[in-house]
C-alpha cells in the first residue's frame, strides 16, 4: 500500500500538485523537414509540460516502457551456476535511453555470487552480457572536459548517453527512483565490454562478456525454455543452410547470365554489299510529307541454324547527324534461296527487286524470314521543369533462326527529313539467351533474403534472441 | 534443406532448359512462314497489307 501511495504522489505536478497525464506536442522539425509529434507528460491544472529530460516524464510513461516486462529469460530468485560461479538473481532494473522517444530499453538483472559480490546480467536487443564489478588500474573522469582516461585509454565523453530507470524490482543495492538518471559510457577494450555508469552519488564500473541464451538456460537450469530453445536453434540453423544453398543458386545463375551476356559472335559482312532501291522518295498524306528509302544489304553468310541471333540498329552519326527528327525502320531478313525462287534472275536487278519488295506483304507465300520494326527519334521541348531534350537512336531484337545459309537484310526507311539511307547501322550477332538466368537470379535473391531473415528472426521463445 | 536443394536444382535446370531450347523467343524461318501464311490466308485481298508507319515517333512528352 505504501508503495502505491508513493506512486500516486509521484504522478502529481511538482509546481501545482495537479494531475500529470500523457500528452504530445507537434512541431516542425528542420532536419526531417516535416511536422513531428513527440510524447510529453502534462499537468492538467497548470499545463506545465515535462519532456523526456525530466523525471516526471518517466513516471507517467513507465507503464508503456515496461509493458513487455515479462518477455525475459530471467526472473527474480533464479539460481544457477555459470562457468563455475554460483549466482542468485535478486533484483532488476530497466533503463530507457533518454534520447529516444520510442521504446529503447534494456534490463539489468542484479545477481549476487557465492562470494557475496554483485553481478549483472544485461539483456538488450536479444543479447545477454554478463558483467562483474571492475576496478581499473587508472581512471580519471574529471581532468579533461572531452574524454575520460581509463586504463591508459581515452574514452570520448561525447560517446556517453543518459539512461533513465523505468522499472526497479527486487532487492537492489540502493533504492532507485523511477526516472532517475545515469550517465553511461559503453566501450570495448581488449575484447571485453566495459560500462561506466555515473550517477549523482557514485560511479560504477563493470567488465563483461557476451553469453548465449543457451548458456544461461543451462546455467540456471530453466526447464521451460530448454526444448523450445533447442527447437529455435535447430530451425535457425536450417534456415542458415537454406540461405547458403540459395546463395550458391544466385552465384550460378549470375555467372550463367554474365557468361551468356558476353558470349556473342558477330555475323560478318552484313553491310558489305548494298543496293539502294529508292532514296528519299516523297510520300504525301494528310499529315504532310515523309521520305521513303529502300536498301538491300547482302548476301551474307549465317553459319549456324537453330540458334539465337540479335539484330541491332543504330543511327550512324558519322554519316549524318540526327537532330530533331524521326525515322521509322522496317527490316526484313530474307534468305537468298527464297528470294531466288521468287524473283529468279531479277535478284541483281534493282527495279525488279523494288517491285518485289513493294508487293511483298501481299504475297500469299511469305518471302521474308522475319520482320522487325522500330524507330529513332530526337526531340526537345519545354515543360514545367524547363527545357528538355531526349532521343532514342538505337534498338535491337532477338530471334531464333532455324536454317543456316545466305541471307539479305532489306530495310524500308521513313523519315520526316531527307536522310542518307546508309546512315542506319545494322549488326547481327549470334548470342546466348540470359533472360531466364536473370529471372532465376531474382527468385534466388528473394529466397536467400527470406531464409537469411528467418535464420536470424525465427523464434519460439517468449523473448527476443539474436544469434544462437 | 533437401527441399531447398531440389528448388535450386529445378530453378537452375529450368532456366538452362528454357534458354537452350530458345523458349519464349520469336522464331524466324519456318515458324515465321507458317504464322504469316495463316495470317494472310485469313485476310481479304487488299484489306490487311502493311501500311508504312510515318506518323512520327518520339518520347511520351510529345504525346505521339
Amino acid at each position: 500500500m505504501g508503495d502505491n501511495k508513493e506512486k500516486l504522489q509521484a504522478l502529481k505536478c511538482p509546481s501545482c500538485s495537479g494531475d500529470l497525464v500523457k500528452s504530445s506536442r507537434t512541431y516542425y522539425d528542420d532536419d526531417e523537414e516535416e511536422n513531428v509529434t513527440v510524447p510529453l507528460a502534462k499537468c492538467v491544472q497548470c499545463n506545465t509540460e515535462y519532456d523526456q529530460h525530466t523525471q516526471e516524464y518517466y513516471e507517467v510513461f513507465a507503464d508503456e516502457l515496461t509493458a513487455d516486462r515479462d518477455s525475459t529469460i530471467f526472473k527474480l530468485g533464479l539460481k544457477g551456476n555459470l562457468k563455475g560461479v554460483q549466482y542468485e538473481i535478486i533484483g532488476r532494473l530497466r533503463y530507457q535511453d533518454e534520447e529516444e522517444y520510442e521504446k529503447a530499453t534494456w534490463d539489468e538483472w542484479v545477481a549476487v555470487n557465492d562470494e557475496g559480490s554483485y553481478h549483472y546480467f544485461v539483456e538488450e536487443d536479444g543479447e545477454i552480457y554478463s558483467y562483474s564489478e571492475y576496478t581499473p588500474e587508472s581512471i580519471d573522469l574529471e581532468s579533461n572536459s572531452s574524454y575520460i582516461e581509463f586504463d591508459g585509454r581515452n574514452i570520448n565523453k561525447s560517446d556517453g548517453y543518459k539512461a533513465r530507470i523505468v522499472l526497479a524490482d527486487g532487492e537492489l543495492p540502493w533504492q532507485p527512483e523511477i526516472g532517475e538518471a545515469v550517465l553511461c559510457y559503453d566501450f570495448k577494450n581488449g575484447g571485453k565490454h566495459y560500462t561506466i555508469e555515473q550517477s549523482e552519488e557514485e560511479v560504477s564500473i563493470t567488465q563483461g562478456e557476451r553469453v548465449t541464451h543457451g548458456e544461461i538456460i543451462e546455467a540456471f537450469n530453466i526447464e521451460s525454455f530448454k526444448e523450445i530453445y533447442q527447437q529455435t536453434v535447430k530451425k535457425r540453423s536450417e534456415f542458415q543452410w537454406k540461405s547458403r544453398i540459395y546463395l550458391i543458386g544466385m552465384c550460378l545463375s549470375f555467372a550463367a547470365a554474365v557468361f551468356s551476356c558476353f558470349s556473342s559472335t558477330p555475323v560478318k559482312g552484313v553491310m558489305n554489299t548494298k543496293q539502294i532501291l529508292t532514296s528519299n522518295e516523297p510520300v504525301r498524306d494528310a499529315e504532310g510529307t515523309v521520305y521513303s528509302s529502300q536498301v538491300l544489304y547482302g548476301p551474307f553468310e549465317i553459319s549456324h541454324g537453330n540458334a539465337l541471333y540479335d539484330v541491332g540498329f543504330a543511327v550512324n552519326e558519322s554519316v549524318q547527324n540526327f537532330s530533331l527528327e524521326w525515322q521509322s525502320i522496317r527490316m526484313m531478313l530474307v534468305s537468298e534461296k527464297r528470294l531466288q525462287d521468287t524473283i529468279k534472275d531479277g535478284i541483281n536487278n534493282p527495279a525488279e527487286l523494288k517491285d518485289l519488295f513493294e508487293e511483298i506483304d501481299a504475297m500469299p507465300e511469305p518471302v521474308e524470314s522475319f520482320i522487325i520494326t522500330g524507330d529513332f527519334w530526337d526531340e526537345e521541348g519545354r515543360d514545367s521543369d524547363g527545357y528538355w531534350h531526349e532521343s532514342d537512336l538505337s534498338f535491337s531484337n532477338d530471334f531464333v533462326l532455324d536454317e543456316a545459309g545466305k541471307y539479305y537484310v532489306y530495310l524500308e526507311l521513313y523519315n520526316n527529313k531527307i536522310r542518307k539511307p546508309e546512315a542506319v547501322l545494322v549488326e547481327i550477332s549470334k548470342v546466348r539467351g540470359y533472360r531466364y538466368y536473370i529471372t532465376v537470379f531474382i527468385i534466388f535473391f528473394i529466397l536467400w533474403g527470406i531464409s537469411k531473415i528467418r535464420s536470424r528472426s525465427y523464434n519460439e521463445l517468449p523473448f527476443e534472441m539474436s544469434g544462437m | 534443406m533437401i527441399r531447398s536443394l531440389i528448388i535450386t536444382l529445378l530453378l537452375t535446370g529450368g532456366a538452362a532448359a528454357l534458354t537452350m531450347n530458345y523458349i519464349g523467343y520469336s522464331g524466324a524461318g519456318k515458324e515465321y512462314h507458317k504464322k504469316v501464311r495463316n495470317e494472310r490466308k485469313s485476310l481479304r485481298a487488299g484489306s490487311g497489307y502493311y501500311v508504312p508507319y510515318h506518323g512520327g515517333s518520339g518520347s511520351f512528352r510529345t504525346g505521339k
